[in-house]
């Protein structure tokens, strides 16, 4: 998610403004699809001075909590949704640092998700930015991550630490290219059943299409070369500014 | 609660001990149940909203 500031970067309150915008916007995409009796809200620390705001669906105790999801009315999977934002480089636009989108099974006794959809803007480096962990069983796995000489398997022995498949990170297209909450909750309701409300495709086809639209948009700064030359095989006219930025190798790159 | 909300460093200092206070455990405690898959829902409310006060008052 990004909102673009209208006057000076990091005026008083300008990020508390647009995380509000945020909140509102989950809150308005989710309830769309899904029964939502508590809204998202932001919460910021003091002035915009740390530039950090954290969102998710939070009770007046601060408690950030999940949202329950039905199956034919029966109460069945919880979903968890926090979004972490900060300033972008150019300190006009909120850009996310961390995401988590987790979904677990809606029993007092099962903390365990079964699955987790997460992003880390400045992740550690053997760790995607963008990455699913899928938790279950499977030896093959765990054989095969107590096997490789790799920096995690290293610590994982030092830790005498037990080998998950929920710690293999499934790489997901790094910062650009990750799926949206809109894939989660259309993956949710196709193959799990959740209820939806009516015209939820809608809001989740609205949803994709924004954020596509928005991560593209961020693409394009990584590759401005590149977008100028398909521009012009299409037949547009694309004048090369005199000092054309940088490729942003760091997120072209990236793992 | 206000979709957006701002506190001061005391106050989400405050707010963080009064949410480990509701589930009667330090944050050690709390971290390492949470790393271990054992909280139960409520339990699992507070240690996020703590995670995330920690972020925000991260240097």
């Amino acid at each position: 998610m990004s909102s673009a500031a209208t006057a000076n970067a990091r005026p008083a309150n300008r990020l508390l403004q647009l995380a509000e915008e945020f909140a509102d916007a989950l809150t308005s995409r989710v309830s769309r699809v899904v029964n939502l009796t508590t809204p998202f809200s932001a919460i910021a620390a003091g002035s915009d001075t740390k530039g950090r705001v954290s969102i998710a669906v939070t009770d007046a105790l601060l408690r950030q909590l999940s949202i329950p999801l039905t199956v034919n009315g029966t109460r069945r999977l919880l979903l968890f949704v926090k979004i972490q934002c900060c300033w972008d480089r150019s300190s006009d636009y909120l850009a996310v640092d961390q995401s988590f989108i987790h979904v677990r099974i809606a029993d007092k006794y099962r903390d365990e998700p079964l699955f987790r959809y997460e992003f880390l803007r400045e992740p550690t480096p053997a760790v995607p930015a963008a990455h699913l962990q899928v938790h279950g069983h499977r030896d093959e796995f765990v054989y095969l991550l107590l096997t490789g000489d790799t920096p995690r398997g290293r610590r994982r022995v030092v830790k005498d630490s037990v080998a998950r498949l929920a710690e293999f990170h499934f790489p997901l297209g790094g910062h650009r290219f990750r799926p949206c909450l809109e894939d989660v909750l259309e993956a949710l309701a196709n193959e799990f059943g959740i209820d939806v409300k009516d015209g939820w495709r809608e809001a989740i086809r609205e949803g994709r299409e924004e954020w596509r639209r928005m991560q593209l948009r961020a693409a394009v700064r990584d590759a401005p070369r590149d977008v100028a030359e398909v521009l012009r095989s299409m037949g547009y006219e694309v004048i090369d500014p005199a000092e054309p930025p940088a490729d942003r190798l760091d997120r072209l790159q990236s793992f | 609660m206000a979709t957006a909300t701002s506190m001061s460093h005391e106050e989400l200092l405050q707010r963080r001990q009064e949410l480990l206070d509701q589930v009667h455990m330090t944050y050690e405690e709390l971290r390492d149940r949470a790393l271990a898959y054992t909280l139960r829902p409520e339990e699992r409310d507070v240690y996020e909203a703590v995670r995330s006060i920690d972020y925000l008052l991260r240097d």
